[in-house]
């Protein structure tokens, strides 16, 4: 413990804490809640899928956006939470719905193994080992039988066991019980002393050894905190679907995905991954009936914005009307006298 | 508090530095000068533990620190600045010393809040508090540097060219600084060019050379030397003040 300062600060100040993000958030929670009673099983199915890839986008946008560390290989999460969800409500009948969270501890196990490996890379060396990371997986389950190999696996068995009202709302809940606790955690996370390490090993990371953060540990609770997530939302995405095979589960395109929606919707802020996700569903629901012109689109619109809108539509609005709902940052407020 | 002891570092072929020994005592502030690559900064990474060193041992308030990790070190005690200002920049004034005052010294809540805006006001950036980094000018990044070393509350600190770059008056009121930090008891090891501003505040001066001790003691007498002369060719210490 240090000692008792001697010196006074010549002036009076306290740290601003906002809450009109989470006010929002919470609001918009319980009028999300009650959808499924009016909503039909087609939006609701939507709406899954939406979720599923907030948190995703958020997991994502934790590791890449505040901590520095660009992966390519999420999709290795992703599989590995939606094979967990599968093979065990299959050969235990454990509730699918419960079984989501295991498929996320699945994916964060396999964090903490491969974690000691990845970090020993830095860059673009690390984001192409995040990517051998899920083509191991595809390979392993590829030629697992117990996996379904190539064919995959259904859970259309499972599902005969939840009352039929239950089946997509009950995705629904999980879903969306996720989504909030995701955007939740993620902020108080980093705006704790947590988040300010988390900053200082994406911004320099000798320069946040001198001041005594323990930077192995940072990057390594970051990783599993996001493989965790990751691995919840991918169970989610193909409990919704209830299909699975390794060739989409395992696919890189989920990583491009992920990339486009934060880096449209602003890097490094939780508003952004979030905006990002609502402009590609909308951008996907309208334009997807022209097809192979519509992944030219959506490739034009990413060239577009990080041209003319670099720090993403988030950070257009915020920096325009000067507001930020969730900052992640401290800021001090003089008080006058 | 701090004793060096042998301590040996090469990169490669090139060896850096050469068996260096030295000893600091508490509340002592200690300069260094040498030319250009003559293993200052290599040293103080070597003390701070950015790198590890080839041979030798560092002990520090008794304790063998060789082994630490730099961010172990830092909790012990060692603060350090470095000669091109790393701030994060992705971060506010407040926020780069509230980090420090979290991790290096260990504190939480208000009372590191409170102890980082020390640490900013004794280094005269209380007007920018949330200022973000990436616009401070020069002498503001140095005087960040700075406060961020000062907030992890250090028992020693290490200084590297903190007043380079830097016109006269600014180098004023670092000196100044520098006292109120000499007399709080804090001991400071200083790299520095400018011989003038070290020695009105130094109680000693260290002199290395392609990293090997030429000169340690009273910064006058050291100054004086003929090693020392040559090694500054011919430049006089009247002419540099």
């Amino acid at each position: 413990m240090p000692d008792t300062p001697q010196v006074k600060s010549s002036f009076s100040w306290q740290i601003k804490k906002p809450i009109a993000g989470p006010i929002i958030l919470a609001l918009a929670a319980v009028f999300c809640a009650v959808f499924p009673l009016f909503g039909s099983t087609g939006t609701l199915r939507l709406m899954n899928e939406i979720m599923a890839l907030m948190i995703m986008a958020q997991a994502w946008n934790l590791l890449a956006g505040f901590t520095g560390f660009v992966s390519i290989g999420q999709q290795a999460f992703i599989g590995i939470g939606a094979y967990g969800l599968f093979v065990t409500s299959i050969e235990t009948g454990l509730n699918p719905f419960a079984a989501v969270f295991l498929g996320g501890l699945a994916a964060a196990v396999v964090g903490i193994l491969s974690a000691p490996a990845l970090f020993r890379l830095r860059g673009p060396y690390f984001a192409i080992g995040t990517w051998v990371l899920a083509e191991l997986f595809r390979i392993v389950i590829l030629n697992t039988q117990k996996f379904g190999s190539g064919s995959g696996l259904t859970l259309a068995r499972v599902i005969k066991t939840i009352p039929r009202e239950y089946r997509t709302s009950g995705t629904y809940w999980v879903a969306l019980f996720l989504t909030v606790f995701t955007i939740f955690l993620v902020y108080f996370l980093l705006r704790s002393r947590f988040g300010l390490a988390v900053r200082t090993v994406r911004d320099n990371e000798a320069s946040a050894e001198s001041v005594g953060v323990n930077i192995l540990r940072i990057k390594f609770i970051v990783f599993i905190i996001s493989a965790f997530l990751t691995g919840c939302a991918g169970a989610i995405s193909y409990l919704n679907t209830m299909f699975i095979n390794p060739y989409a589960t395992f696919s890189v395109e989920w990583s491009a995905l992920l990339i486009f929606v934060v880096i449209i919707g602003g890097i490094g802020t939780i508003e952004g991954p979030f905006i990002g996700v609502l402009f590609y569903f909308f951008l996907r629901e309208t334009l997807s009936d022209f097809g192979t012109w519509y992944i030219i689109a959506l490739g034009l619109v990413a060239i577009a914005m990080m041209l003319f809108v670099p720090n993403g539509l988030w950070g257009m609005v915020s920096k325009r009307f000067n507001i930020n709902l969730f900052p992640t940052g401290a800021t001090v407020v003089m008080k006058k006298g | 508090m701090l004793k060096l002891e042998n301590i040996q570092k090469s990169y490669g072929s090139l060896k850096v530095i050469h068996n260096m020994s030295c000893e600091l005592s508490q509340g002592e502030m200690l300069g260094i000068i040498g030319p250009n690559g003559a293993g200052k900064t290599t040293l103080f990474s070597a003390i701070s533990g950015q790198i590890s060193v080839d041979g030798g041992k560092i002990f520090f308030l008794g304790e063998d620190v060789t082994g630490l990790p730099a961010f172990k070190r830092c909790m012990a005690g060692i603060g350090r600045s470095f000669q091109i200002p790393r701030p994060f920049h992705g971060m506010t004034i407040f926020e780069n010393a509230r980090v420090a005052a979290n991790f290096g010294a260990g504190l939480s809540g208000k009372t590191a809040d409170k102890f980082a805006i020390q640490a900013i006001e004794l280094s005269g950036l209380a007007d920018q508090l949330n200022t973000p980094c990436s616009s401070l000018s020069l002498l503001d990044r140095k005087r960040l540097e700075l406060a961020r070393a000062l907030a992890t509350d250090p028992k020693l600190l290490l200084l590297d060219e903190i007043a380079g770059g830097l016109v006269e008056s600014e180098i004023h009121d670092l000196i100044d600084i520098l006292k109120e930090i000499g007399r709080r008891g804090i001991s400071v090891i200083w790299i520095e060019h400018i011989v003038h501003a070290l020695t009105s505040c130094v109680d000693r001066l260290l002199v290395i050379n392609f990293g090997a001790k030429i000169a340690d003691g009273d910064p006058n007498t050291v100054m004086a030397l003929p090693e020392v002369h040559e090694i500054y060719m011919g430049l006089d210490v009247e002419d540099a003040s």
